[in-house]
């Protein structure tokens, strides 16, 4: 009895293994399942097995809605990038398409000019608002010579002032110090047109019987042997009287967009003969 | 008595979050062996007879919520305490490490005895992992539980419990 108190553990750790072990046998091997504390066990488990389930499903329920949630800001911010990648593709196509159409016409222009214009990239434009200049990627090593005249696909943009191997300063004929021979196209009135600060061009000193109209096209005369003949310088939008009544002044909306410049073609020698480009009435 | 209610009431706790809470919300891939760790603690906290049987108790509480077979939890729980009891008795259990170390062994005693039962009888899946993944998870997940719940536990049970220890000595 002694000993069986000193070894109640074991005795009962035995006890209750050979027991489990008997059970574990009997229902791994025969066809009917002995279970005698299960009901008892399973009535005391029921209940607060009911209420965790139920609280298990909200909880499941909230965490699936979490995650939908966490799943729905991921695909919406997915969606996000997505589209503002497509805009700057969008971006990038525009352009390119509106670069290609801008080299498209300079080529035209190129091709009607006839000689060898030499393309060049507008880099920069003048910092100071005094001085309107724009800079060019191209310079003395690709031909470029102080004086050469500066198109764009829209008309005359200037004269370079100024050179370095591979890059040069064009004066703006929107500078006021610029200056160039022009004639009305209508009327073949002639006159100096002249850079001003309000962006406008000012055609001076044309004769006072001249019959001037807003809208008119004013084109380069050519016989300044810088300019080609023919290409466009902007449209009359004012008329002054003159005050002296020696010469009548009109006010000209600049054919090119000095704003806007990307690419131009320097011409290698003035061409007298060129075709007319824009401004045509 | 009083350690008896609140060792049944963490037994009727541990197994309804076992197989409802954790097991319903597919968080972690297999829930933690909330049971074990009751086993290896009442092993260490009640070397007594009421120890093994509560053991046994727990195990088969087991059984009857998440077990097809009854008797098998029952006897891999009561193997376990009786593994602790032995062990507990040799070494000095007050050290959280050797605690530890001794839960290891009792997942791997637990794992080992599930896994020779299915291997002996065939009775789930083909291959070895399939029963070894989830149960190894399962052991794994108590083990990292077990240093949390053993202080908690503790707060509730030893005045009862070192009393019936000192009892049994």
């Amino acid at each position: 009895m002694g000993w069986l108190r000193q070894h109640a553990v074991l005795v009962t750790t035995t006890g209750l293994l050979l027991i489990s072990l008997s059970l574990l046998m009997v229902n791994t091997r025969g066809q009917r399942r002995v279970d005698p504390l299960g009901v008892v066990f399973l009535e005391a488990v029921t209940p607060v097995a009911n209420l965790s389930g139920s609280m298990t499903t909200r909880l499941g329920d909230a965490w699936r809605a979490y995650i939908d949630l966490v799943g729905v800001r991921e695909e919406r911010e997915w969606l996000r990038e997505r589209v503002r990648d497509l805009e700057r593709t969008i971006d990038a196509n525009l352009q390119i398409r509106r670069e290609n159409e801008r080299l498209n016409a300079l080529l035209d222009l190129r091709e009607a000019l006839g000689g060898m214009p030499i393309a060049a990239r507008v880099t920069g434009i003048g910092a100071s608002p005094l001085f309107h200049t724009a800079t060019l990627d191209r310079g003395t090593s690709q031909g470029i010579l102080e004086g050469m005249a500066v198109l764009a696909e829209d008309g005359v943009v200037g004269r370079v002032v100024a050179t370095s191997p591979n890059a040069s300063r064009v004066l703006l004929l929107e500078d006021p110090a610029s200056g160039v021979e022009a004639i009305v196209q209508r009327s073949r009135a002639r006159g100096i047109l002249e850079g001003g600060s309000d962006g406008r061009f000012h055609l001076k000193y044309i004769k006072p019987d001249e019959e001037l109209r807003i809208g008119d096209s004013v084109v380069t005369s050519g016989f300044d042997q810088i300019f080609p003949r023919g290409i466009a310088l902007g449209r009359i939008v004012a008329l002054r009287a003159p005050p002296n009544g020696l010469f009548q002044t009109a006010e000209v909306l600049p054919a090119v967009d000095f704003g806007k410049l990307a690419e131009v073609l320097v011409l290698e020698a003035p061409k007298r003969d060129a075709v007319p480009v824009g401004g045509e009435d | 008595m009083r350690a008896a209610l609140i060792l049944a009431l963490c037994g009727i706790l541990a197994v309804v979050t076992q197989t409802t809470l954790l097991g319903r919300l597919g968080i972690l891939p297999a829930p933690p062996n909330l049971i074990l760790i009751l086993v290896v603690y009442v092993g260490l906290r009640l070397p007594t007879p009421w120890g093994a049987l509560g053991a046994f108790l727990l195990g088969y509480l087991l059984d009857t919520v998440s077990g097809s077979v009854p008797g098998l939890h029952c006897f891999t729980m009561t193997l376990v305490f009786a593994m602790v009891y032995f062990v507990s008795g040799r070494l000095w259990m007050q050290n959280p490490f050797t605690r530890f170390a001794i839960m290891i062994l009792a997942c791997v005693l637990e794992v080992a005895t599930l896994a020779a039962y299915f291997a002996l009888t065939g009775d789930i899946g083909s291959t070895g992992g399939d029963v070894l993944g989830p149960l190894t998870v399962e052991a794994a997940l108590a083990l990292l539980i077990a240093p949390v719940a053993f202080p908690v536990l503790d707060l509730y049970i030893p005045a009862v419990a070192r009393k019936k220890i000192h009892a049994a000595e």
